[in-house]
């Protein structure tokens, strides 16, 4: 196929997978690049025109969409804990913003820089701690004090764009309980995962979901409705595995609504000099993962 | 050290000698100990010669008991686990024995991935329907290998087959833990035992009666005998985590509102 056409082609197919189906089941990336192996295997050049294609029409719908439904959001809470974001969480706010959604709650804790100041300069509710509440624990706090019904969890170091985080909101209120980030497109095959990616997965082999891969709630952005967080759920979100097994185990109705590639970020926080570094988090996961699957074998 | 006892396991019905590996039984110092699952309910053993032991057990047993029943009848200093079907050279299972005679608690049969330098050293998927489950049975290898801080030890797991442990080491585990095969791996870290991993290209033979509930559930168990060692996050950190503050959730509002102000 001419190269214009498989372009062409790709972005129409991109804009309708987008427009029409806003919750991908497997994630446009994985659904677009296996349609582009089934269609277009003959050359190199026109697979990848095509992919291109396909990635810039979805983009471009979820654009559309964005603007049409710009007033739809009216139920959701978006929430994310900062420390010393002052570089980030303008551009995560400014994103955020751009979905409207009926609040932000930005839990703010052990800052010692402008994040304070730069959170409490956009329109949201900005809850502020002296002291560092550890790792995933501003989540249980925002949870807590959100009214929305959906509620969206993002992380205020690293700017996910709105045409991005549309999926995961109309995935809620298309009635999805849970919904996640699929990761796995942007992953080297399984045998060559990462520790954090291997226990992720196999933390749905022991929940019998291995269709989902590595997705959890480990990863942002993730949605779930606010009417599943009970208290026990609501705790466990500082412990993100545990809740995500708290969930599953209850039997909700779990949607990969986007592949948004947070390894990269994840891989530019660690070069940049995160306090806490990257092997001290990898431990904090494991842990995290490790009490996941006590939970689990408990509980079954 | 004196003996070495290599138990095959999954060997059909057999009468006399059995064909494969017995050139290895003319190996000096080694004991054999076939064990055979039959229909019958009872265990029932039967001297073939001085070094040769044929135990046929109820088919019926549950994951791992084969293993302990013909483990309960070797005299070695170490023990070698292998299953019928790849007992191909004695070659191969000499590795095993001469890991136990270095000091090593538990050796195991390290898996090489595709891509590995030496393609000898191959070894692919029986079949590629299996590919998922094969993955799977990886990845929790793996998992828990990481978790166990010992990474350089890959894929290797004594669910998989050849594997063998010293006599100090059984004895100080006890004959019924080899039932949950990944467990061998946490006690021989826990207890400082060294382990020690092999790679030979035998195929890799993971234990064909260990379904996914089973392999999963072994796995959980390693996972939950490693928190009773090590604490409830198994030595991980938890960076500081305001526990307290989450566990607010459960408050009611007022109490909540007076706890954060």
């Amino acid at each position: 196929m001419h190269s214009p056409e498989a372009y062409q082609d790709g972005y129409q197919f991109g804009w309708q997978l987008a427009t029409n189906q806003a919750a991908l089941p497997l994630g446009p990336l994985g659904t677009a690049r296996r349609e582009t192996e089934k269609r277009f295997l003959q050359t190199d050049t026109a697979r990848h025109v095509f992919s291109r294609g396909v990635q810039d029409g979805i983009v471009q719908g979820w654009k559309s969409m964005l603007k049409l439904a710009r007033k739809t959001h009216r139920d959701l809470s978006v929430v994310m804990a900062a420390k010393n974001e002052e570089h980030t969480i303008a551009g995560i706010l400014r994103e955020v913003q751009r979905l409207n959604p009926k609040e932000i709650i930005v839990i703010v804790n052990g800052s010692t820089d402008a994040t304070v100041e730069i959170a409490q300069a956009f329109s949201c509710r900005v809850e502020v701690f002296r002291e560092s509440l550890g790792h995933d624990v501003g989540r249980t706090i925002g949870a807590r004090l959100a009214t929305g019904r959906h509620m969206l969890f993002v992380d205020s170091d690293m700017v996910i764009s709105a045409e991005n985080l549309l999926p995961f909101v109309l995935a809620l209120e298309q009635g999805k309980e849970l919904v996640l980030n699929n990761i796995d497109p942007f992953l080297p095959p399984p045998l060559a995962w990462d520790s954090v990616s291997v226990l992720k997965a196999w933390l749905n082999l022991c929940l019998e979901r291995s269709d989902l891969g590595t997705a959890s709630m480990t990863a942002v952005p993730h949605g779930v409705q606010r009417r599943l967080l009970k208290p026990q759920v609501l705790e466990s979100l500082s412990v993100p595995p545990i809740a995500y097994v708290q969930l599953m185990s209850s039997g909700v109705e779990v949607c990969l609504a986007n592949s948004v590639d947070v390894i990269a970020a994840n891989r530019h926080r660690a070069a940049h000099g995160d306090k806490s570094g990257p092997n001290q988090v990898e431990n904090l996961i494991l842990g995290d993962h490790v009490e996941a699957m006590e939970w689990l074998r408990q509980h079954r | 050290m004196n003996l070495v006892s290599v138990i095959v396991l999954d060997c059909p019905s057999l009468d006399g000698l059995p064909p494969r590996g017995h050139h290895g039984c003319k190996q000096v110092k080694t004991e054999w100990i076939y064990v055979t699952p039959t229909s019958r309910g009872r265990t029932q053993a039967t001297s073939v010669r001085s070094n040769v032991w044929h135990v046929e057990v109820p088919a019926f047993l549950d994951y791992g008991q084969d293993r302990v029943i013909g483990a309960s009848f070797a005299n070695g200093d170490g023990l070698i686990f292998v299953k019928y079907s790849s007992v191909l050279n004695w070659d191969y299972v000499c590795p095993f024995a001469n890991g136990i005679r270095r000091g090593s608690g538990l050796v195991l049969h390290q898996f090489v991935e595709i891509g590995f330098p030496d393609p000898a050293l191959r070894t692919v998927p029986a079949k590629v329907g299996e590919e998922a489950a094969y993955v799977a049975h990886r990845l929790a290898a793996r998992a828990l290998n990481k978790l166990l801080g010992r990474e350089d030890l890959g894929f290797a797991t004594a669910d998989e087959f050849p594997h063998a442990v010293s006599r100090t080491f059984l004895n100080q585990v006890g004959l019924g833990r080899l039932e949950s095969p990944p467990q061998l791996s946490v006690y021989a870290v826990v207890e400082g035992f060294a382990i020690e991993t092999v790679a030979v290209p035998v195929p890799n033979v993971k234990s064909s009666e260990s379904t996914r509930t089973d392999f999963l559930r072994h796995y959980q168990e390693a996972v939950h005998e490693l928190v009773l060692r090590r604490g409830r996050r198994a030595g991980f950190t938890d960076l500081g985590r305001r526990r307290d503050l989450a566990s607010l959730a459960h408050v009611s509002k007022e109490e909540w509102d007076r706890a954060l102000t």
